[in-house]
């Protein structure tokens, strides 16, 4: 189960937000996303995700192709939004009860999991409310839960931990590699290259829509710890798991 | 930083704004939709001008020419109105998400806003132009020309007050009304978003089941149409109407007058739910419903059992009514009703699938459609059906492209 993307082109007008990037996020790999603003990492994202049609250019999810076989595809996909939308007028736990439902996922199952997550993401107490009354850290939140929520075999991350406090950003770095040990391909995409730098196996740079540079984790010289010493202080101050 | 000694007129900029907006939504249309609002927009405007035509000859020939320009005065003015009555409804569904940034967060004075969001509501109403230019071309060499520009301009005039008074209605109707928002000014009551004067309330722990996914949607559906969402005054409309329409049974009126009564309320109801459809349909978040193993099979299947259970439900409920208090009235026309009410729903509900997330577009598409449809019926009886049979055609052929969104 990975994520193949290969040639994929895609332009907004005359502007060529992707021109041809091909790359691969192989099981248990967590492959990061780098590149500035507009360099294209969200087109990539959502085109992958199947949100957007590419003008040339395939996305193999789990080995189905997101356009000719959206279904299973999107059934083997988690994707996390950079800006999440969700139906204002239902509170999170709703939420999660619903895409449970279209997953086909156990009852019983999907709500134990939505709720050790809620609590790990320290979203118990809100669970009841009205997404339309969260802040948007909290919607973050509920867009990545809801992206794990069926531990997917591929994931797409964009942006996910932006906006996330220390423990709830402590929290998703522990369930992405937990997913990656279980064999989930995940691309992460972050302009926060010291999250990257720590979490991530593989790095891709893209620039003006096009993969400048690949490198692996020895080539950076990847800090052994998962979380910097100021988190740690930060972590400590608040109570929480180090 | 020092202040400026004075702000800028925002007038130029509103103008380059409305400019640009109006360019867009050009833009937006692809060459066969186009293609299509063209030929419609001369269907009307020729059916109209064949439907005036003919009475307002008869009239200048037998009472002279004022009375024909009072009987066009009155059809101008029916138009005006109905432009008034788009406004308003525009204008309401601004208040859920009024368009354009945090308004009150710019140095600009809240009347020029409102003049900006009433010009926002008031371009769909436009289209009433189109029948009213039928109108007064049909009466060109029956009436003076002096008099037909004279006319022209009474009914520009009377378009911009009477869309005016419709967007001030409904803007009026939905000011916030909490404590904080009384001490404000009314215009800045109105460019206060929903979001602000909301009210937190926890909601009761839903039910984790496991169950198609067509009964999954069609319970979010029935969530959202009970809480503040664009579905709920749509749905509040639509049962509104067919409530007045069985009521209509029980009106001290002969049997055949209550039978036009009841579908005089019933086929309103019926748009009204296409429209709660197309609200349902376009207010899916694109994020959180495309990424999940769904096409549009499960999302029409939801909402369509939807409007046929509903629909069912009172048209039976109807024909009990009629057969217990009109028994001349026979009852095989009244259960006809069901799938021509059904059609005009479902109609509403495959251009929301097909234009999702563009719930104007869409709306306006399915408004345009019943317009014509209206319209030919009152010139040719039940030839409104045979448009609306041609609006599904159209609208079942574009229901593939809900598989080529383009997130907003």
């Amino acid at each position: 189960m990975s994520l193949r993307i290969e040639d994929l082109h895609r332009a907004y007008g005359e502007r060529a937000a992707l021109a041809g990037v091909s790359l691969a996020v192989e099981p248990g790999e967590i492959v990061g996303l780098l590149g500035a603003n507009g360099a294209g990492k969200s087109t990539l994202l959502r085109t992958a995700a199947g949100l957007q049609p590419p003008d040339r250019g395939r996305v193999r999810v789990a080995g189905h192709d997101v356009w000719d076989e959206p279904l299973p595809a999107r059934a083997a996909l988690g994707y996390a939004a950079e800006e999440p939308e969700f139906h204002a007028a239902l509170s999170p736990a709703e939420t999660l009860a619903f895409v449970a439902a279209v997953r086909g996922l156990e009852p019983g199952a999907a709500r134990e999991r939505a709720r050790e997550l809620a609590a790990r993401f320290d979203l118990a107490a809100r669970m009841d409310d009205p997404v339309r009354g969260l802040s948007h850290g909290m919607r973050k939140k509920l867009s990545f839960l809801a992206a794990v929520l069926h531990r997917p075999p591929v994931l797409l991350c964009d942006e996910a931990l932006e906006g996330f406090d220390a423990p709830s950003a402590l929290a998703a770095k522990d369930e992405l590699r937990s997913l990656a040990r279980t064999g989930a391909a995940v691309l992460f995409s972050s302009h926060v290259t010291e999250t990257v730098e720590r979490l991530c196996d593989r790095v891709v740079i893209l620039h003006r829509g096009r993969v400048a540079r690949t490198l692996a984790r020895a080539d950076w010289g990847a800090p052994a710890e998962l979380h910097s010493s100021l988190e740690r202080e930060f972590l400590a101050v608040l109570g929480a798991r180090t | 930083m020092s202040e400026p000694a004075s702000l800028p007129d925002p007038a130029g900029a509103f103008r380059a704004l409305e400019r640009r907006l109006l360019a867009r939504r050009l833009a937006a249309l692809d060459s066969r939709t186009r293609a299509l609002a063209l030929l419609l927009g001369l269907c009307v405007g020729g059916l109209t001008f064949w439907k005036v035509r003919v009475p307002l000859d008869g009239a200048v020939r037998l009472r002279g020419a004022a009375s024909g320009a009072a009987w066009l005065s009155a059809v101008l003015a029916a138009f005006a109105a109905l432009g008034g009555a788009i406004a308003a409804w525009r204008r309401a569904t601004q208040r859920i998400k009024p368009p354009g940034p945090e308004w009150l967060a710019l140095p600009i004075p809240p009347a020029r806003v409102a003049r900006h969001l009433l010009s926002e509501a008031r371009w769909p109403a436009a289209l009433v132009f189109v029948p009213a230019l039928g109108a007064i071309f049909a009466a060109i060499g029956l009436l003076p020309p002096l008099w037909l520009a004279l006319l022209a301009a009474a009914f520009a005039v009377l378009w911009l007050e009477a869309t005016r008074a419709g967007a001030a209605w409904a803007w009026r109707a939905g000011l916030p009304h909490g404590a904080a928002e009384a001490k404000l000014p009314a215009l800045t009551r109105a460019l206060l978003t929903p979001a602000q004067a909301a009210t937190a309330r926890t909601l009761r722990a839903p039910a984790w089941r496991r169950e198609p996914a067509w009964r999954a949607i069609a319970r979010l559906d029935l969530a959202m149409s009970l809480r503040r969402s664009p579905a709920r005054p749509r749905l509040a409309a639509a049962l509104l109407l067919l409530a007045a329409s069985a009521l209509a049974w029980l009106a001290p009126a002969p049997p055949a007058v209550r039978r036009a009564l009841a579908f005089a309320a019933f086929a309103p109801a019926c748009a009204a739910l296409g429209a709660w459809a197309i609200a349902r349909t376009c207010s899916d978040p694109p994020a959180a419903i495309r990424s999940l193993p769904l096409s549009w099979r499960p999302l029409w299947r939801a909402r369509a059992t939807a409007l046929l259970v509903v629909l069912g439900a009172v048209v039976l409920l109807q024909a009990a009514l009629a057969a217990a208090l009109s028994p001349g009235v026979p009852i095989a026309p009244v259960l006809l009703w069901l799938p021509a009410g059904f059609a005009l729903a479902v109609l509403g509900l495959q251009y929301g699938l097909a234009l999702a997330p563009r719930a104007v577009l869409a709306e306006n598409l399915y408004f345009a459609w019943l317009g014509a449809g209206l319209l030919s019926s009152w010139l040719i009886p039940f030839f409104g059906w045979g448009v609306l049979l041609a609006a599904l055609v159209h609208s079942t052929m574009r229901l593939p492209r809900w598989w080529q969104p383009e997130v907003e």
